[in-house]
C-alpha cells in the first residue's frame, strides 16, 4: 500500500520536476548572467528523467487499461473510452497553444533585432568609439610631449620632467609614471586621486610597446574609465624608459561612455544568440508543452479511472446480482450524482435482496406444500393425474400403477408417448383427451378395461383455474371399490348370520336331543332307529351350521390384533410340524437363515398359516407334497407355499380371496379370505398363481417390523 | 594481465581523450618552475567561439590541475567600444588589454600558474559552457563548434 502510494508520487515529482526545469530555464534564459550555468547538465538530465517517469506512468496505466479491457473487467471500456476523448480534445489543443506560441516567441525575438535599431546602435557604438580614440589621442600627444621633454632635459633629472609637465598645464588630470626596461618605478607625478592604485606596464605591456613604439588603450580601474597611453623615451644620457600616461576620462564622458559600452556588449550578445535564445525559448515552451500533455494525459487516466471506478463496480455488483447473488453493496465516495446513483443502486439491491428472501421463504412454503400434497397424493390408493393439451404434467404413484406402466413414462411426457406405455394408459388417455376436447369444466366416466384382469376405471375430472386447457383427473379402480363394497356386505351377512341363524340353532339342538331322549324308548326299535339317525343328523348339522356362523363371525370380527415383533420362520416351523407330524402330506422347505422378525399377531398368523396350509393340503390330497419356502424379498419377508395338485382354475382370479369361492364341495369358502383378511390386516398381501410345472402357488409377502428393514 | 587500479587512470584519460576538441588544442608543455607551473599551450579556438568573442560574449577557460591545486580560470572578453580585447590571467592582478586578436591568442601560448603547491599531477583545459550566457548554454552542451578541451597532460614525476 505504501509502495504504491510511493509510485503514485513519482509521476507527480517528475511533473513538479518539469515545471521547475522550464521555469528555471525560462529565469535563466532572460538574466544576462549565468546563475543557474553549473546546473545546466542536471537540469537536462533531471528533465529527461522526469519525462522517462511520465511516459512510464502513462505506459504502465495505458497497459493496465488495457488489460482490463481484454480480461473484460466492468467499466474498463468505458475508462478507456473516456480516456481517449479526453486525450483527444486536450492533445491537439496544447499543441496548437504551443504552436502559436512559438510563433509568436520565433516573431516577437525577430523584433527585437529590427534594422533601425540596429543602425542606431551600431552608430552610437560608433561614435563612443570615435570619442574613445579622441582620448586616446589625446593621451598618445601627452605622452609623446612628455618623451620629447624627457629626450631634451640635460640633468636626466625624469621626476621633474613629470612635475613640469603637470604644473605648466594647470588644466591637465594625469596620472604620469616612468619606468626603466625591466618596469621598475623611476617617477610618479599625478593631479587626480581618482586613481589610485595605477597598474604598472606588464611584460606583455612592454613587449607591445616594443614592438609599435606606443600604445593607447582603454581600462577600468575601479569605477573610473581611464585612458592610458604607453610610450619608449631615450633621455640625454642615452637611458631608456618607459613613460606611461593615464587620464581619467572626462567626468560628462565617462558615464555615458560605460553605460555604452555595457549596452553595446548586451546588444552584440543579444544579436549573436539570437538563435540560441529562439532555440531555448522553444526548449522552455517544450518542456511546458510536454508537461502539460504528459501531465493532462496522466491526470486524464486517473480522473476518469477515478470517475468510472463506481460505474465499475455497479457493474460488477449488477453482473452478481443477475447471478443472483443480491445485496452488493458499493461504498458511496462523493456526494455529485454518481453518488446518488450509487446509493440508488445500494437501496435496490438491499431491496432486491429483501425481495428475494421473501421469495425463497415463500418458495420454500410452495415447494413444502408440494411435497405435503405430493405426499399426500403418493398416499391416495385413488390415481390423479393433470394434464394440458400437450402432455401429462403430474402423475401419482397410484395413477401409474392404476395405468400399467411406470410412473416416468408418465410425468413431463407427450400424451401420444404416455399413451403408448400401456394400454390401460392408452384408454384413460385417449378418453382424458376426448373428453378435454369437449372443453367441459367438470367431467366423469366409467370406463371399462378389458383384458386377463378386467377393470373398471372411474375417471372424474375438474378443469384448473387459469389453464383453460389444463385438466386434473381423479382415477379411481371400481373393482378394488367393488370387492370391497363386497367385502362389507359379506361382514353384514357374517353379522347377521351370527346375530339370526345361531342363536335358534342351539334350542334346535337342545329339542332333537330332548326328542331323541323322550321317545326313544317309547317307539319301535326300527322306529328309535330312524329317530336316531334323525336326531343324529340334526345335531350333526347344527354342529355344522354353528361351525358354519362361527366362522363367519370370525370373519366378520373386527381385528383386534396384537402386533409385536415376531419370528415368522419360528412359527412357519412349527405350524409345518403339525401338519407333517399329522401326516396329511409331504412338506419340503427352504427357509432362509438368520431372517428379520415381522411385525405381528402370533395367533392370527397362525390361522393365517393353517388357512394356506390347509388350501395347500387339501389341493394336493391326502400325503400330497408340499414346498414351503420362506425369504426375504424387498423389505419383506415372502412365504411360497406351492403345492402339486391340479392348479388354479381357469377363471381364478382376485375374487376367490371372498368369502364364499371355494372349489371344494364341502368347502366354506372362508378360507382365502380370512388368509387375504389377515394379511391386509398386517399391511401384506397374498396372491395366487399357477406353478411351472403345475400345481398353485400361494405368495404371501409381510413388511419386517420397523428397524429389520 | 592489467589490475583495474593501475589500468583506471588510464581508461580515464582516454576518455578524456575522447572528449577532446576535434580542433586539436593540447597542452604542449607542462613544467613546474620552482612553485609555479609553466603551461605552453595550442588552444585552437573554433569560428563560432571567435564570433561569440567578437560579439562581446566572455569566455572562460578553466585550467583543471587534477586536484593537485584547485583550478583556476582565464577569462577572454572583447569590449566593442574600445576595440579591444582583454584577458585575465590565472595569479595576474588585473587584466591585460589587447588592440588585437592575435595578440590576445599569441598572450594564451604562456600561461603560468603560480603555487601549485604540489609535485606532479594532471592538467587539462577546457572552455567552460556553462559561464556562457543562459541561451548559449544549451548549444554549448550538444554543438561540436563550442567544445575545447584539451588531453590531459601530466607535468612532474
Amino acid at each position: 500500500m505504501m509502495l504504491r502510494r510511493l509510485l503514485w508520487l513519482l509521476p507527480i515529482l517528475a511533473a513538479l520536476v518539469l515545471l521547475v526545469a522550464a521555469l528555471w530555464l525560462a529565469a535563466d534564459a532572460e538574466s544576462a548572467r549565468s546563475r543557474l550555468g553549473a546546473a545546466y547538465g542536471w537540469l537536462f538530465g533531471a528533465a529527461a528523467v522526469a519525462v522517462l517517469v511520465l511516459l512510464a506512468s502513462i505506459a504502465g496505466e495505458l497497459r493496465r487499461l488495457h488489460r482490463e479491457r481484454v480480461e473484460g473487467h466492468p467499466g474498463a471500456r468505458l475508462n478507456a473510452r473516456l480516456a481517449a476523448l479526453l486525450g483527444l480534445i486536450s492533445v491537439p489543443a496544447a499543441l496548437l497553444v504551443a504552436g502559436f506560441a512559438m510563433r509568436f516567441l520565433d516573431a516577437g525575438i525577430d523584433s527585437w533585432f529590427r534594422a533601425d535599431l540596429e543602425a542606431a546602435h551600431d552608430a552610437a557604438t560608433a561614435l563612443g568609439a570615435q570619442v574613445l580614440e579622441r582620448e586616446q589621442r589625446v593621451a598618445l600627444a601627452g605622452v609623446d610631449a612628455l618623451a620629447a621633454r624627457v629626450g631634451t632635459a640635460v640633468d636626466g633629472d625624469l621626476q621633474a620632467v613629470l612635475d613640469e609637465t603637470l604644473e605648466n598645464d594647470s588644466s591637465l588630470i594625469a596620472y604620469l609614471a616612468s619606468y626603466d626596461a625591466n618596469g621598475t618605478l623611476e617617477a610618479l607625478a599625478f593631479s587626480t586621486t581618482a586613481i589610485t592604485q595605477p597598474p604598472a606596464p606588464d611584460e606583455a605591456l612592454r613587449l607591445q610597446v616594443g614592438e609599435s613604439g606606443r600604445i593607447a588603450q582603454t581600462l577600468t580601474l575601479g569605477d573610473t574609465l581611464v585612458v592610458r597611453a604607453v610610450t619608449t623615451a631615450t633621455d640625454a644620457f642615452g637611458r631608456s624608459h618607459l613613460l606611461q600616461w593615464l587620464q581619467p576620462l572626462p567626468a560628462e564622458l565617462a558615464p555615458q561612455l560605460t553605460l555604452l559600452e555595457r549596452s553595446s556588449i548586451d546588444y552584440a550578445q543579444l544579436r549573436f544568440q539570437r538563435g540560441a535564445l529562439k532555440t531555448t525559448f522553444v526548449l522552455i515552451l517544450g518542456f511546458v508543452t510536454l508537461l502539460a500533455l504528459l501531465a493532462t494525459l496522466l491526470a486524464a487516466l486517473a480522473a476518469t479511472r477515478r470517475l468510472t471506478r463506481p460505474i465499475a463496480r455497479m457493474a460488477a455488483a449488477a453482473g452478481e446480482i443477475g447471478e443472483g447473488r443480491f445485496g452488493a453493496q458499493i461504498e458511496v465516495e462523493s456526494k455529485d450524482e454518481l453518488g446518488a446513483l450509487t446509493a440508488a443502486f445500494n437501496r435496490m439491491s438491499r431491496d432486491l435482496a429483501e425481495l428475494d428472501a421473501r421469495e425463497q421463504a415463500s418458495r420454500a412454503e410452495t415447494e413444502q406444500a408440494r411435497a405435503h400434497l405430493a405426499a399426500v397424493l403418493s398416499r391416495l390408493s385413488a390415481g390423479v393425474v393433470s394434464i394440458d393439451r400437450e402432455r401429462v404434467l403430474t402423475a401419482n404413484a397410484a395413477a401409474a400403477e392404476l395405468l400399467d406402466c411406470p410412473i416416468e413414462a408418465l410425468i413431463g411426457q407427450p400424451l401420444d408417448q404416455a399413451a403408448a406405455a400401456s394400454a390401460a394408459s392408452a384408454a384413460v388417455l385417449a378418453s382424458i383427451r376426448g373428453r378435454c376436447a369437449e372443453a367441459r369444466t367438470e367431467w366423469r366416466e366409467e370406463l371399462a378395461l378389458p383384458g386377463d384382469a378386467p377393470r373398471a376405471l372411474l375417471l372424474r375430472a375438474v378443469q384448473l383455474a387459469g389453464g383453460a386447457s389444463r385438466y386434473v383427473v381423479i382415477i379411481d379402480d371400481m373393482t378394488v371399490i367393488a370387492q370391497a363394497q363386497r367385502e362389507a356386505a359379506w361382514s353384514e351377512v357374517a353379522r347377521r348370520l351370527a346375530h339370526e341363524i345361531k342363536n335358534p340353532l342351539t334350542p334346535i339342538q337342545l329339542a332333537a336331543e330332548r326328542m331323541q331322549h323322550r321317545f326313544k324308548g317309547k317307539l319301535e326299535p326300527a322306529d328309535a332307529q330312524v329317530l336316531d339317525r334323525a336326531t343324529q343328523t340334526i345335531v350333526a348339522q347344527v354342529e355344522a351350521l354353528k361351525g358354519l356362523v362361527n366362522a363367519f363371525g370370525d370373519y366378520a370380527k373386527p381385528a383386534r390384533i396384537d402386533l409385536r415383533p415376531l419370528a415368522l420362520d419360528a412359527l412357519l416351523n412349527e405350524v409345518l410340524d403339525l401338519y407333517e407330524s399329522s401326516g396329511q402330506c409331504r412338506i419340503t422347505r427352504t427357509i432362509a437363515a438368520a431372517l428379520p422378525p415381522v411385525r405381528g399377531d402370533r395367533e392370527r398368523l397362525r390361522q393365517l398359516l393353517v388357512n394356506l396350509l390347509t388350501t395347500a393340503v387339501e389341493a394336493g390330497g391326502h400325503g400330497g407334497a408340499v414346498d414351503a419356502a420362506l425369504a426375504q424379498h424387498d423389505g419383506q419377508l415372502e412365504l411360497v407355499l406351492r403345492d402339486h395338485g391340479p392348479g388354479l382354475p381357469p377363471q381364478f382370479d382376485g375374487r376367490w380371496f371372498e368369502p364364499y369361492m371355494s372349489t371344494k364341495p364341502k368347502g366354506g369358502g372362508l378360507g382365502l379370505a380370512m388368509v387375504q383378511k389377515i394379511a391386509e390386516e398386517h399391511g401384506g398381501s397374498v396372491r395366487a398363481e399357477q406353478a411351472e410345472g403345475g400345481g398353485a402357488r400361494f405368495v404371501l409377502s409381510l413388511p419386517l417390523a420397523r428397524g429389520s428393514a | 594481465m592489467v589490475s583495474f587500479t593501475r589500468s583506471w587512470p588510464i581508461a580515464f584519460s582516454l576518455l578524456l581523450a575522447a572528449c577532446a576538441d576535434p580542433q586539436g588544442s593540447q597542452v604542449r608543455q607542462a613544467v613546474l618552475d620552482g612553485g609555479d607551473l609553466v603551461l605552453d599551450l595550442d588552444l585552437r579556438f573554433t569560428e563560432t567561439q571567435m564570433q561569440a568573442l567578437e560579439h562581446g560574449i566572455p569566455l572562460r577557460l578553466a585550467v583543471h590541475l587534477g586536484g593537485a591545486a584547485p583550478d583556476v580560470a582565464i577569462d577572454l572578453r572583447y569590449s566593442p567600444l574600445s576595440r579591444q580585447y582583454e584577458l585575465a590571467l590565472p595569479n595576474d592582478a588585473g587584466t591585460r588589454v589587447f588592440s588585437s586578436r592575435a595578440r590576445l591568442l599569441a598572450a594564451l601560448d604562456r600561461v603560468v600558474v603560480n603555487d601549485v603547491g604540489a609535485a606532479q599531477g594532471v592538467v587539462r583545459v577546457e572552455l567552460v559552457s556553462s559561464a556562457l550566457p543562459a541561451p548559449l548554454r544549451l548549444p554549448a552542451l550538444i554543438d561540436r563548434d563550442w567544445r575545447l578541451a584539451t588531453p590531459p597532460r601530466t607535468w612532474g614525476g
